[in-house]
């Protein structure tokens, strides 16, 4: 070959890369159009401004059927509106001053007002419905099931094309659809719980009975089933079969034969994928073969019955398709656009509360109905995607990419490159422009988001003034803990420790940590824990030692909490402080005065304020009680002297923090025991291999000891979020194994006029957790009283509430030790409306961002200052 | 050509020869120099390798010995004391704004100057190093603040009855002061992240306000804000306090009444006190733990997690080189043994070896990481590691190794050693591998520095977690260094780390040209 | 005639190797576990349908204490299934896991991601294989000279340090402290732009540093010991002058090691530097592969392994191909 010949091949063959490459992005099918701004021509007062900010992760689909995480709401939250939504109060309802701009010093701290916003009425409709929907006479007397809201005429989506209740019932139908599995659409079954939403979601799993219907001792079997033309089916795993109540699996692996194993493989290979394999003619000798080894551990040979005995053995393993889960047609879901005018009709099974008496909002309508799903039609359909070969699953790229996106909010995507920036721009279309609330809000023109992942260049692009905003890190706390440019913001989130205790499960696993299951065994860990120190060595920064289950951000009465004593907060109400104080073994005189070791007579709050939860000598008394159990009867608990007590950290991943706080609860045991029978005996394990199925190897009991695992979420509602720790079917709860329908709780009802008051009851803790949340009829339960939040006085819900976490302080499973505070930056280009934060409004948003430098004025202030803003930054006045 | 007219031969120096006299070599005066006496004299030579084979020791000692000059272990961590700059005693004394445990602090705001000044005044203590502070053009402060004694109180502290009498005992004794007076509870800011920090003793302006700012009296100092009792009054709160005093002996004279201050408050699991956390560090550790360590002073500083960064180095030197070292060694015997075989024999066996090396290269190692990690969850990640770079780390030697065997198995000497019937074995390690070695060495002197390159850049993106217990590595350190490298005043976390691997990289190229230059024996003679 | 018939025989080994290597990084990424995580307060029964309807999983069985039991659809069953897809639909599939790619077309991702990274690879190598070998070449006239010691303590230099260190250090003195260059890559996508190509010269700086240093090493070492070799002797004694001895022998000789590197660096140039796009924000091809593993992206991990396993064997053969040209005497597989 000449050497001509192979330079020419060296060279071709990298040109054909390289060309390929910029083929593919020349017929790039992305057009970055970039929209004009014309909104609606308003009253100039306040500046106008892009704001820039950074995200580490991108979004990747906005659509509110299939949304996953935080990062899909920084689109969705901006291309969407409510029915509903909050707004500041102001004294006297004076929003505007005379030259248009918002009365900021109106602004009444602490309160709030519901309004409507893309609907226009509300009405609850419970009495008026269809009778399909099954309403009892009482259930229509108290209402708030079935409601009906009136659309405004004026929305539209960001093309112009007009928005009505027909697209919201589209919608809908889209969220349920079987073949898709939306994730979000458990949203609309499990927390709204519209009607018949749940089962024709499932509706398209087929529900299996056998052919031969059961027969006891004594009765002749009833093998008229016509085989010949219906369906029938043979299953290795279902267990309902008349012939025997196990799995013919289970028979099979029971007799151990080999060749019976090579039927079950044959069988379940036939098998569909719920696991049943349809009797044809070809399958039939496998059904027969399968049978034979199934009947061996009976001492019953198939070759030695006639074929008529064969055939009725055989029957009676056999199903037929009884039907697809109660099917349901769309008609049945509570949910549908109302003939001739422009409003939706919402039919639920659980009750709210989201009128006022007077006919106004009340929180609960912009809290639980701010919105249903909305989809634009014409652009869903042509979005969907038909499963690929092998899967059955059909997927959506709506919303996920420039072209694929409809808005109907605020603000309208005008770029997006994935893995880069994407671009959010004011929506000329939105309905809000021509209402009197949204004026003069909204300044900010354009939202600029860049993908950044790494940490320095994003701080470094604040401190340039390139980027609006930054997270206070480890990195930046020390300097700029003071900066008057930072805003600190409590979540509600509360962080701990959960301690696994399922007895069985412990045995078997051979740590010889059957110990867990010892109550004062957790109670003296819980009280061995020092907050402050956990605080200092884990958790440094703003967080703050938590006693109680619920963090100081909970509310149990917001409605009216300006007026309440302690401001509605769950934490600051005296029933809930008690609670706590004799959770952690302080003792009540008759006076009401509280005493513990050798402290007596503080009254309520000094106790509370002398809490640590931290009492190392009542540890140490709990840790010799449980060794004095656990020795006292060795067999029960699987505990073998000799061998050291193993508890296995669960980790998700493997990182030196997690390792430090696994050596940190090292030393705390070691101290525990020091100077008992245990000492130096407890190791814990660290143990990251579960990954992100962490909570499964929890659940499962692989990992004992789950540190950092916490909750959040429902801030108004404590009253079901304490579920997560004492309702066993909570998908929250990691304790499921603690059967509270099996242990009792009594209490005295305070006066007052409501179900029950005044009396003393016993019930199960599960049955005060259903009663306390108005769902103990629909859960059966022995009692069923409903103290749900209209239908008893807060003093009598918060006694049971503050029962409810007393008790699982003292058992242990989940000790709580922080509640979380996070701190953010504003750059010098914007400014909050207000600098408390409030409940629902945080710091005003974007909404009521204000604007103080336009684009030009802001590049000539950061040109003055050289490019380094640090030092502003660093001001605290 | 005339004889006699050769030039610049002189005449006198020619001397008729006959027949007999047969000219020998002459004795050789020197002594015979074996192969590698003669490498060792060229290496001696060559001043670079010289330096650089010194510089390796020193830091082979430093990893082996350096643990025995500081109490610190890497599994020591403390959070209060994270990002504490380098401090050595002697510089300190010298007073020298060098390795003196502190750094520049410039644009600080004036609420942060301020709990700065307020810390240094109650405790006496130099937190603002020798008082001077520069105010800059728009009204921010600039100053040397000394990280030690900047912690102050950290967060309020409970601690059981005993260690509070054990340690008003350890004040009378020492005269140390560790116990402050406390703020009474009610009197604290209200906003939970602020409740529970003990640097708070004065008076605030707004206890309700996110941002805490003292609130100075009208000649602008700032306003105690102790708990003050008069002398003999009883509370069942206030836990009984007879030691070291601030107050002095005989108390505070307020309007006529002696007031004392309260130095604990009485809470269910013990006493909450306020204590400097520079004594309570020196009272726990010489008291309480007694493992040696009697101050705070940490050589080269601590990490963003509190772990002194000396401790860290030495042990992660040590692991980083012995790690090094086991997996340089595989990979060089099996790669050479790999790459010499197929780089010899070619033809259908090197096409066979190819693809597997081929195939085994194109493992994804991220994968088999993750599923060792899976199955082995709870032994350490060391394991993990050493199989993941024993698995596919010998294909860049072999492939080395094949390269040179084609370059030179067809060179002339080699035709003629086999025509002379020496056998494959020989003349692959007697012939062609002395000419390979050069290559090879250079790059297995390289091995260690890459190996802690690697580390990093595993640890940086999370891959791997090599720190557990008393493991370290230095390519963890510079992981973590490098997050807060941006952070005013703390480059010195990663600066330490990245010298110390200069220092080896730069040892291993000057160590490994001259050991590659004084074994090539082609070079003899030729030394520059 | 050899080295065709040696080309023909190395192109088809390479699809036997590409076909098994394909097969054990389908087995490899399966094995793992299957990537189930349930938000908390939604259903895991969706999660589970979800699973089973892209056909990984089957029998859903609901365990108590709120653990889920299924079995794993044989992996074979799976690969049957996969093969069918590629070759007979083309389709590479959709993202079902890798969260910021999630339902999207995969080779357009891919394909889309591909331009900044050849981009910075090309300027870098532009950049870092001249002033290498020219470094190279200096230091090895100039042996055990100040030059030379100078030279190799600037390359050390660059080496030791950290590729994460040292780009954090060049963005914060070049983009922060000096402002001549943005902190990250422009978004717009005309990249013959100036003012996106401005954008890119931190990162393609960082990234000519190593291959800068790596190429002055090798040629320093290799032209050193060519240089005493006989050849060079007998070139200066026949009068050629002493540039051009080097240029024409002592050059063609290291460059059995050099040129084959240059055409490696040619093939990475496909294989973007993750620590450098995560710093610079370069939407490169970077840390796809990573992110398609740690998130187990089966189909996604699928088309980067293949893509990148066929563009490493091709380079294999090319860079054997070049030894055989660079010295005639070196004949690749020969017996």
């Amino acid at each position: 070959m000449t050497k001509r010949l192979t330079k020419i091949v060296a060279l071709v063959l990298c040109l054909v890369m390289c060309a390929s490459v910029f083929a593919a992005c020349g017929e790039d099918k992305k057009t970055t159009t970039t929209k004009k701004d014309d909104g609606p021509v308003e009253q100039y007062v306040y500046k106008q401004a892009q704001y820039n900010t950074t995200t580490s992760v991108m979004p990747s689909n906005w659509n509110e059927l299939t949304y996953r995480d935080g990062n899909d709401t920084q689109i969705l939250s901006y291309i969407g509106s409510s029915f509903f939504d909050y707004d500041y109060k102001f004294e006297n309802d004076k929003k505007y001053n005379e030259d248009g701009s918002i009365n900021v010093d109106g602004i009444v701290e602490g309160a709030y007002t519901t309004n409507y916003s893309a609907a226009a009425k509300l009405e609850d409709v419970t009495a008026l419905v269809d009778a399909k929907w099954g309403y009892t006479e009482e259930q229509k007397a108290e209402g708030g099931y079935a409601w009906k809201i009136t659309l405004r005429d004026d929305l539209k989506w960001h093309d112009g094309t007009p928005i009505t209740a027909e697209d919201f019932e589209y919608s809908m139908m889209q969220t349920l659809d079987p073949m898709f599995m939306n994730y979000r659409a458990n949203t609309y079954y499990d927390t709204l719980m519209i009607k018949n939403a749940k089962t024709y979601f499932y509706s398209a799993a087929p529900i299996y009975s056998p052919i031969v219907p059961a027969y006891g001792d004594g009765e002749t079997p009833d093998y008229s089933f016509d085989m010949e033309n219906n369906e029938v089916y043979m299953s290795s795993t279902a267990s309902d079969m008349t012939l025997a109540s196990y799995t013919l699996a289970w028979l099979v692996d029971y007799w151990g034969d080999p060749a019976g194993y090579d039927a079950l493989e044959a069988v379940d290979e036939a098998s569909n994928e719920f696991g049943y394999m349809l009797i044809t003619d070809e399958t039939i000798d496998l059904a027969y073969n399968l049978l034979r080894y199934a009947l061996k551990p009976f001492g019953m040979d198939l070759d030695s019955y006639d074929e008529a005995t064969q055939k009725e053995l055989l029957m009676e393993t056999l199903y037929y398709v009884s039907g697809h889960g109660e099917p349901v047609a769309w008609e049945n879901v509570g949910m549908y656009a109302v003939e001739g005018e422009n409003a939706i009709v919402v039919c639920l099974d659980k009750q709210y509360h989201l009128l006022n008496d007077d006919g106004s909002l009340n929180y609960q309508a912009a809290y639980y109905m701010s919105g249903l799903p909305l989809v634009k039609e014409d652009l869903y359909e042509s979005c969907k995607i038909a499963p690929a070969e092998g899967a059955t699953l059909w997927t959506s790229n709506y919303n996920s990419s420039l072209n694929t996106t409809a808005s109907w909010g605020p603000y309208v995507l005008t770029e997006f490159e994935a893995g880069s920036h994407f671009v959010l721009e004011k929506n000329p279309n939105w309905y809000g422009w021509n209402m009197d609330e949204y004026k003069n809000q909204y300044n900010v023109t354009t939202i600029h988001t860049r993908k950044v992942e790494e940490f320095n260049t994003k701080w470094m692009g604040f401190l340039a003034g390139t980027y609006d905003d930054a997270s206070l890190a480890e990195e930046n706390i020390d300097e700029y803990l003071d900066s008057k440019y930072v805003h600190y913001s409590i979540t509600s989130g509360t962080y701990g420790m959960q301690l696994y205790s399922n007895l069985q499960v412990l045995k078997a696993s051979g740590n010889n940590n059957g110990i867990l299951a010892i109550r004062e065994f957790r109670q003296a860990f819980n009280l061995g824990l020092n907050r402050s120190a956990v605080i200092e060595n884990v958790w440094p920064g703003t967080t703050a030692p938590c006693f109680g289950l619920m963090s100081p951000a909970y509310y149990y009465d917001i409605e009216n909490s300006p007026t309440l004593a302690d401001g509605g907060q769950y934490r600051n109400s005296p029933i809930a402080k008690a609670g706590i104080l004799r959770a952690y073994g302080y003792v009540e005189a008759a006076d009401g005065t509280w005493s513990i070791n050798d402290m007596t007579g503080l009254t309520l709050d000094e106790a509370y304020e002398t809490l640590t939860g931290y009492n190392p000598t009542l540890a140490k008394q709990m840790l010799n009680e449980a060794i004095a159990i656990l020795e006292a009867d060795p067999e029960k608990y699987g505990y073998d002297s000799t061998e050291d007590i193993t508890l296995v950290y669960g980790s998700s991943s493997d990182t030196a923090k997690q390792r430090d706080r696994a050596a940190y609860l090292q030393t705390v045991l070691d101290e525990l025991a020091a100077g008992t029978k245990l000492e130096g005996k407890i190791k814990i394990v660290f143990d990251a291999s579960a990954g992100s199925q962490w909570a499964e190897a929890f659940r499962s009991g692989a990992t004992q000891i789950g540190f950092g695992y916490g909750f959040q979420g429902n801030v108004f509602n404590p009253f079901d979020i304490v579920g997560a720790f004492v309702n066993p079917d909570d998908a929250l709860n990691y304790h499921m194994y603690w059967d509270t329908s099996e242990i009792d709780l009594t209490l005295t009802m305070p006066a007052g006029d409501y179900e029950g008051a005044g009396e003393t009851i016993t019930m199960s803790v599960q049955n005060w957790y259903f009663c306390l949340n108005g769902l103990a009829e629909t859960e059966d339960q022995d009692y069923t009283y409903n103290w749900d939040a209209n239908n008893a006085p807060n003093e009598a819900r918060l006694t049971i509430l503050s029962a409810l976490e007393e008790l699982v302080i003292k058992e242990s499973y989940s000790i709580m030790l922080i509640s979380d505070a996070g701190g953010s930056f504003l750059g010098a280009k914007f400014s909050y409306i207000s600098d408390i934060q409030n409940v629902f409004m945080g710091f005003g948003g974007l909404r009521y961002l204000v604007v103080n430098y336009t684009d030009a004025e802001w590049t000539a202030y950061v040109e003055s200052m050289n490019g380094d803003l640090s030092s502003e930054y660093k001001k605290t006045e | 050509m005339d004889m006699k007219n050769i030039n610049n031969i002189p005449l006198e120096k020619l001397r008729l020869a006959n027949r007999s006299d047969t000219s020998h070599d002459k004795k050789l005066e020197t002594k015979p120099l074996t192969y590698m006496q003669d490498a060792f004299r060229r290496f001696c030579k060559n001043k670079g390798a010289v330096v650089g084979g010194i510089v390796i020791s020193f830091l082979v000692l430093f990893a082996l010995l350096a643990p025995l000059f500081t109490p610190f272990q890497p599994i020591y961590n403390d959070q209060t004391y994270a990002f504490a700059a380098p401090k050595n005693k002697i510089f300190y004394n010298l007073g020298i704004d060098f390795w003196d445990g502190c750094r520049e602090k410039e644009g600080v705001g004036y609420v942060a100057y301020l709990k700065d000044l307020a810390l240094g005044l109650e405790t006496g203590r130099e937190v603002i190093k020798d008082g001077e502070v520069e105010i800059d053009e728009n009204g921010n402060y600039n100053y040397r603040y000394d990280t030690y004694y900047g912690v102050g109180f950290g967060k309020y502290k409970i601690i059981s009855k005993e260690e509070y009498e054990a340690i008003q005992a350890y004040q009378n004794e020492t005269g140390r002061q560790v116990l402050y007076p406390i703020v009474k509870y009610s009197d604290r800011p209200t906003q939970e992240k602020n409740k529970y920090d003990a640097n708070i003793y004065y008076v605030t302006e707004n206890p309700k306000a996110q941002t805490i700012r003292p609130k100075l009296d009208k000649d602008g100092n700032i306003q105690v804000n102790y708990w003050k009792y008069e002398e003999g009054e009883k509370s069942g709160l206030r836990a009984d306090y007879n030691s070291l005093r601030i107050e002095g002996e005989d108390g505070v004279q307020e309007n006529g009444k002696t007031y004392y201050y309260a130095y604990g408050r009485k809470v269910d699991g013990g006493i909450e006190v306020r204590t400097e956390y520079y004594e309570y560090y020196i009272y726990q550790h010489t008291q309480v733990k007694k493992d040696g360590i009697t101050e705070p002073v940490f050589w080269f500083g601590t990490t963003s997690t509190g772990k002194d960064i000396f401790a860290c180095l030495s042990y992660g030197a040590r692991f980083s080189f012995v790690f090094a070292i086991i997996v340089a060694v595989v990979n060089l015997v099996v790669g050479v043994i790999w790459g010499s075989i197929s780089g010899y024999y070619g033809g259908k066996i090197d096409l066979a070896m190819e693809r597997f090396c081929e195939i085994l290269g194109s493992v994804p190692t991220m994968i088999v990481i993750t599923l060792l990690k899976y199955h082995m969850g709870t032994t350490s990640q060391v394991i993990v590691l050493l199989i993941a770079f024993f698995a596919t780390g010998w294909i860049g030697m072999a492939g080395r190794t094949r390269m040179q065997f084609y370059r030179f198995k067809n060179q002339e000497y080699v035709l003629t050693a086999r025509t002379l019937g020496a056998r494959d074995r020989r003349i692959m390690f007697k012939h062609i591998f002395p000419n390979a070695i050069g290559t090879l060495v250079t790059s297995c002197a390289l091995v260690i520095p890459s190996m802690i390159y690697s580390e990093t850049s595993l640890s940086y993106l999370g891959i791997i977690n090599l720190e557990s217990g008393n493991t370290t590595s230095v390519g963890t350190l510079i992981a973590a260094g490098q997050q807060s490298l941006m952070k005013d005043g703390s480059a010195y976390i990663t600066f330490f780390p990245c010298a110390f691997l200069v220092l080896l990289m730069l040892s291993f190229n000057l160590f490994g040209n001259g050991l590659r230059d004084a074994f090539n024996p082609s070079l003899r003679g030729t030394e520059g | 005639m050899y080295m065709f018939k040696y080309i023909l025989k190395r192109l088809g080994l390479m699809l036997f190797t590409f076909s098994i290597i394909f097969v054990m990084c389908f087995v490899l990424i399966k094995l793992l576990p299957i990537p189930v995580n349930v938000m908390p307060g939604q259903d895991p029964l969706i999660v589970y349908k979800t699973l089973e309807g892209r056909g990984w999983i089957m029998n859903i069985v609901e365990g108590e204490n709120g653990v889920w039991h299924y079995d794993r659809v044989p992996i074979f069953k799976q690969l049957g299934i996969y093969l069918i897809r590629i070759f007979r639909d083309g389709d590479f599939g959709i993202a079902t896991t890798y969260g910021e790619y999630m339902n999207q077309n995969l080779w357009d991702v891919f394909v889309s991601h591909l331009p900044p990274t050849i981009l910075i690879n090309i300027y870098s190598s532009l950049i870092g294989v001249p002033i290498g070998i020219g470094l190279g070449i200096l230091a090895a006239l100039k042996k055990n000279k100040w030059q030379d010691q100078l030279i190799n303590v600037v390359i050390i230099l660059l080496i030791s340090i950290p590729g994460i260190v040292l780009s954090l250090l060049l963005q914060y003195f070049i983009c922060f402290k000096l402002r001549w260059f943005p902190l990250t890559m422009e978004t717009s996508n005309d990249y013959f732009s100036w003012p996106v190509f401005k954008s890119m010269l931190p990162a393609v700086f960082a990234l000519c540093l190593g291959s800068i240093a790596g190429y002055a090493r090798y040629t320093r070492a290799e032209l050193s010991e060519v240089l005493t070799s006989e050849f060079m002797l007998l070139a200066r004694t026949k009068g050629l002058t002493k540039k051009q001895a080097i240029m024409r022998h002592a050059m063609r000789n290291s460059m059995v090691v050099i040129f084959p590197s240059i055409l490696g660096e040619f093939i990475s140039v496909l294989s973007g530097s993750l620590v450098i796009e995560k710093m610079f924000a370069i939407n490169g091809v970077g840390g796809l592969y990573l992110n398609a593993i740690t998130f187990q992206d089966y189909d996604f991990f699928m088309l980067l392994s293949a893509f990148y396993t066929l563009v490493g064997l091709t380079a294999g053969i090319v860079i054997d191909i070049s030894y055989g040209i660079i010295d005639p005497r070196i004949r690749m597989g020969a017996r």
